[in-house]
């Protein structure tokens, strides 16, 4: 009898051992699965801003989304992942209730420096994480890249892209994205899907660049009227517009905790950032919803498909902040709304004379403003945190969260633009841009065969 | 070490495992400077494109 107990015994501790296992490797390929959605969003950054762009600036247009990428990777690594952990309660560096948080713990979980941040045999999470961050930073920056096109100098744009990308947004993110963030803990803020800590934040620092940039040659008549810059392939940028949805269901995949790890909120269910209870359902019966309520509005108020795509991804960043809480018809309702905000606010932006080539400001900035408030006038009420006692989600700490996304975008964006301005390293000279890009600085070009370049080499059977 | 490893046997492995252990900060330094150069680099390109432009 005795020995049949230690044979169940031992049969158990494997058992509970081999699941550990598998739940362990479990959570690591969710969140690497997260990465390769995510790179959808920059194929489809790509292919729309290549699109967007006219013909003799595509291939200049498609290397800002490269790069915009590639520099994040490392200067994330170097400085955001850190930034992340350490500033949670603010810039005194000190540690959150919840303990996950200030300059010990970001030393020992993110110092770029430290073994947790390489291959680790007792670490299967770090790396998808910061994998996961490293995709939303470039996300960010290349919130930012379309509406800079066709005249900005591409080292020039690479700073702001590291400076938005690897220090600003995650500023936000600590601050508002984090079970120890300031603004969780003191106001309630919520914000699931990051309206405000990407989009927001991504919209406004996108203003302070335009103002300092200025407007495209030939975009605005001396009697301060805009003339339409179309770009050389609306197809692509269509195409690029969906690929971009389709990744955010990566983005919003990587918003989840996973159960039943050390470092997870609890078993058997998924959580919230700030470890709340939420399910994958949930989420695709209001990311579903914004999608259409966003598409079907912008439809009604504009009729152009490129306006209906970007309203498309409008509703979802509309939906986004409270995607765990809605009841779905009312995620449609707030999806419609944006979708109606954003071509408004694209033409007051360009009576403004400010030429803004793919709407950013108005569907991310504004739109994501639109994200955060939503949240406080429809979701407010419940707990933003697990623990007794914790703060409500309430209108006035969603209005004061967006407030502090939108100036903490808005004035890195613009005093960064005007020093690289100063610096002679923001925008690209007139002859530049009456050349085109690709023909002053790529070796390559887009359509040889159309635009009087080298005939393209016949293969032996042609 | 700069390169390579100690470790002689994967059984006594139980944490960092990374080829330059002990360097860590070398390696973060040389890849800064190595973003900077591209940035260097690409700016000195991009200056002598627009110079030939005008």
């Amino acid at each position: 009898m005795e020995e049949q107990i230690a044979a169940l015994t031992a049969e158990l501790a494997a058992l509970k051992d081999a699941t550990a296992g598998l739940n362990k490797t479990t959570a690591e390929t969710f969140y690497w699965l997260t990465i390769p959605l995510m790179v959808l969003i920059h194929a489809g950054f790509l292919s729309y801003e290549m699109g967007a762009s006219r013909a003799k600036n595509a291939l200049a247009s498609g290397i800002k989304n490269i790069l915009a990428f590639a520099f994040i990777i490392p200067t994330f690594y170097y400085a955001g992942w850190f930034i992340y952990w350490a500033f949670p309660t603010g810039f005194s560096m000190s540690p959150g209730p919840i303990g996950t948080s200030g300059l010990e713990y970001a030393l020992a979980a993110a110092s770029p420096v430290g073994p947790a941040m390489g291959p680790n045999v007792a670490d299967s999470a770090t790396g998808v994480f910061f994998g996961a961050f490293a995709m939303f930073a470039a996300t960010t920056a290349s919130i930012m890249s379309g509406s800079l096109i066709e005249r900005i100098q591409i080292v020039g744009f690479t700073i702001l892209a590291i400076v938005l990308g690897s220090f600003v947004w995650i500023l936000g993110a600590a601050w508002g994205w984090h079970a120890d963030g300031w603004l969780v803990t003191a106001l309630g803020y919520h914000d699931f899907g990051a309206s405000g800590v990407v989009h927001a934040i991504a919209g406004f620092f996108t203003l302070g660049v335009l103002i300092n940039l200025g407007a495209r040659v030939g975009k605005f008549n001396p009697d301060g009227t805009a003339n339409a810059i179309a770009g050389h392939s609306m197809p692509a940028a269509l195409v690029g517009l969906m690929l971009i949805i389709a990744g955010f269901w990566g983005f919003l995949m990587g918003c989840v905790i996973f159960p039943g790890e050390a470092w997870s909120w609890g078993t058997g269910i998924f959580h919230t950032i700030y470890g709340t209870p939420v399910t994958l359902s949930a989420m695709t019966f209001n990311i579903l919803m914004g999608f259409a309520g966003g598409a079907i509005a912008a439809w009604v108020m504009t009729h152009d498909p490129f306006w209906m795509m970007s309203g498309a991804l409008g509703g979802i960043i509309s939906v986004a902040g409270g995607l765990d809480l809605y009841w779905p018809p009312m995620a449609f309702v707030i999806g419609t709304i944006g979708g109606i905000i954003m071509p408004l606010v694209a033409s007051y932006v360009e009576k403004m004379k400010i030429d803004d080539a793919v709407g950013a400001v108005a569907l991310h900035g504004v739109v994501g403003l639109w994200g955060v408030i939503a949240v406080g006038i429809f979701a407010a009420g419940y707990p933003a945190l697990p623990a007794e006692g914790a703060p409500t989600i309430t209108l006035y700490g969603q209005v004061i969260g967006a407030l502090v996304m939108a100036v903490l975008g808005f004035v890195p964006g613009y005093v960064v633009s005007l020093v690289l301005k100063k610096l002679g390293m923001l925008r690209v000279p007139k002859e530049a841009e009456l050349l085109g890009l690709d023909k002053v600085k790529v070796p390559i070009e887009a359509y040889p065969e159309f635009f009087g370049g080298a005939a393209a080499s016949k293969t032996p059977a042609e | 070490m700069l390169v390579g490893t100690d470790i002689t046997d994967w059984a006594a492995v139980e944490g960092a495992y990374y080829a330059g252990a002990g360097t860590e900060a070398i390696w973060l330094l040389l890849s800064m400077l190595l973003c900077i150069g591209a940035l260097v680099a690409g700016s000195r390109h991009e200056r002598a494109a627009y110079r030939k432009a005008k």
